[in-house]
């Protein structure tokens, strides 16, 4: 008798009543929290969740790339360059912002990603570092080099007739745009999770010599993987850049890149929900303690230390371990039942 | 260009070839025993940089530093020592206590690495702060050297560079540990087989690549300054040199470090920061076309191999 055989008892569909129940809350938050600084960091928790989301496809199929924030930068300053200086509306630069940074993934991925995760670690780094190095020094009258890109305009304002005016004056407007974006990442990733790619792209981790010897294009899913992480992360730079009118290529170094990792990790990379979670709980205390400034990395390191080694499935994993462990102790007890019998 | 100009940078680019050697070689060594990728190289060179300046200097007011180890101030030569010493048993407890536990998985020890490297990078910025650190000059004065003026404390980070190398060299080549070492470094389950024991290697391989570190570190602190995030650079271009000198090669480590040095050196002279994105460029470059470094060499086990 195994654990999957044992019928749930509660009737009550858990997961995903808990998970309205956030939905809910998230979209009434700026009622509740009217304070500018909650917004300000919610919005950036959701823009951290999407390009943990996109990381975490690329984490599945065995991969972890070191050079994020780069494509972040990527997204923010292409969609800044469209906006500003060629005067196309927002909502045309964003995914723009998005292709730039994946049609560069896919051009860096396609020679680098045929090699082992090992030697990917290094090029993502390298990446990322020639992406922040070139912002700096190249082209410095069209990306401003050390003064940074300056004067990055807010999108146009979304008229809805008699219900509301967004025209992105307000912090909760940036918190519902970010938010619709995070909704619309996890819509898709869930998508692609339940398609053949996404059962793929596991198939990749688990047995990827496996996988090639059946004929799956191993390459084609890990430059998807590449790409489309890197997609979620331009737009996300793209939002950046307008939320704060301002980059600079020192946002975007390796601590960055890192910390978007330690979100996948941390809250591990089973579901959708994971790096959610990782944000959530990462960022979470460091806006919830104001006064932790500093101390969020080391929180944050540590984590990933004790995660990797006690539970290398990551937060979100632990109802399911839990769960596990009740089964166990239930068949345990069941046996020893019939065994007294 | 004049002459004295060249010969100044050529002085420089030893310097700076001595330094990468120094802290490449170290990285090298724990890449091919321990088979894993050490992120937090950089962090215990920071460490290392730190100790001799709480060591040296006499009077520091930093909370969290013990009194007595505010209190006591060596010289530099003894600091030195202890700081080499001391960040060696560090990276060997690290090792014990972490590393061993993903022994052949590289990505989750990658992982443990770059958490380690954030906590204690982050760490000695919340306990020293923010501001910039210098330890006081040991070996003063200029030496001329055809002409060319140049401090002796630079020229010792040379001399230091050669020492250490040469000493790791030598260690690795007559010592029975060295034997101990290149033997799991080439295959690490026939040398298991024979009776090396793995974890005892793993453990005097990370200390001496850490004391690898701290010794450059030690040499470095009068020169440079010293502060939380000093190693990030240093870690990047020791990840180069080896990924140039072939992974886990040490005389690879050296011609490459002593090449990066060279083109580091004139390059910023001459064509300023852009040296920097070429190089990062032809390094990516050697990965995809030629993994095994331009001096030859073999590809360990995590390269050919996925994780599981």
């Amino acid at each position: 008798m195994t654990s999957q055989d044992i019928p749930s008892s509660s009737k009550i569909n858990w997961k995903w009543s808990i998970g309205a129940l956030i939905f809910l809350f998230l979209v009434t938050l700026p009622i509740w929290f009217k304070e500018h600084y909650y917004l300000h960091a919610m919005t950036n928790m959701f823009l951290h969740g999407m390009v943990a989301l996109g990381l975490r496809l690329l984490w599945r199929t065995g991969l972890v790339s070191f050079g994020t924030a780069g494509f972040i930068a990527i997204g923010g300053y292409a969609a800044g360059l469209l906006s500003r200086d060629m005067g196309i509306s927002f909502w045309l630069s964003l995914p723009v912002g998005g292709l730039a940074a994946a049609t560069i993934a896919i051009l860096i991925g396609i020679p680098t990603l045929r090699l082992k995760s090992s030697y990917f670690f290094l090029i993502s780094w390298a990446t990322g570092e020639v992406i922040r190095l070139s912002f700096l020094y190249l082209f410095i009258p069209v990306f401003g080099g050390w003064q940074g890109f300056r004067k990055i305009p807010v999108p146009d304002a979304i008229n809805i007739p008699g219900l509301w005016n967004i025209d992105f004056s307000s912090k909760a407007h940036w918190y519902y745009l970010a938010f619709f974006l995070l909704c619309v990442t996890v819509i898709i990733m869930t998508r692609i999770d339940f398609s053949r790619i996404g059962k793929t792209v596991v198939a990749l981790y688990d047995a990827p010599d496996l996988c090639e010897s059946v004929g799956v294009a191993t390459m084609y899913y890990r430059v998807f993987a590449f790409a489309t992480a890197c997609f979620f992360a331009g737009v996300a730079g793209a939002v950046y850049g307008s939320f704060n009118t301002f980059l600079h290529p020192e946002s975007f170094t390796i601590i960055q890149s890192i910390e978007t990792v330690s979100f996948v990790i941390i809250g591990g990379s089973l579901t959708v929900w994971g790096p959610l979670v990782g944000v959530a709980v990462v960022k979470g205390i460091a806006m919830a303690v104001r006064g932790l400034g500093a101390y969020e990395l080391i929180v944050a390191g540590m984590m990933m230390i004790f995660v990797m080694i006690f539970i290398p499935e990551g937060i979100s994993g632990l109802p399911r371990r839990f769960k596990r462990f009740l089964n166990r102790r239930k068949v345990e007890q069941q046996m020893e039942l019939s065994g007294g019998d | 260009m004049n002459s004295l100009l060249l010969l100044q940078t050529v002085l420089n680019a030893l310097m700076l070839s001595g330094l990468y050697v120094m802290a490449a070689t170290g990285l090298s060594l724990v890449l091919g025993v321990l088979h894993i990728i050490n992120f937090a190289h950089g962090a215990f060179l920071m460490l290392g940089a730190y100790l001799v300046w709480v060591l040296v200097e006499k009077n520091i007011s930093v909370e969290y530093v013990p009194d007595w180890l505010q209190a006591i101030s060596v010289p530099y030569p003894l600091a030195f020592v202890i700081a080499i010493l001391a960040i060696g048993v560090l990276g060997a407890l690290v090792n014990k206590v972490l590393y061993q536990r993903f022994w052949m998985k590289v990505l989750p020890c990658l992982i443990v690495a770059v958490g380690l490297t954030q906590v204690l990078q982050q760490g000695a910025f919340v306990t020293f702060g923010i501001h910039t650190k210098s330890v006081p000059t040991y070996f003063e004065g200029l030496v001329e050297i055809f002409g060319a003026r140049f401090p002796v404390e630079r020229l010792m980070i040379i001399v230091v560079a050669v020492v250490f190398t040469v000493g790791l060299l030598l260690l690795l080549r007559y010592t029975k540990a060295g034997l101990a070492m290149r033997a799991v470094a080439q295959d690490s389950d026939a040398a298991a087989v024979s009776g090396v024991s793995i974890p005892r290697t793993a453990t005097i391989a990370m200390f001496l690549g850490c004391a690898m570190a701290a010794a450059a570190a030690a040499i470095i602190a009068p020169v440079f300054t010293v502060h939380a995030y000093m190693a990030e650079g240093y870690l990047i271009k020791a990840f180069m040199v080896i990924i140039l000198g072939g992974m886990g090669s040490i005389t690879g480590a050296i011609w490459a470090g002593i090449l990066v040095g060279f083109v580091d050196a004139f390059g910023n002279v001459f064509f300023g920061y852009f040296t920097q994105i070429v190089l990062l460029v032809f390094v990516i470059g050697v990965i995809v076309f030629k993994p095994t470094g331009l001096f030859g060499g073999i590809v360990f086990e995590i390269f050919t191999r996925d994780d599981e």
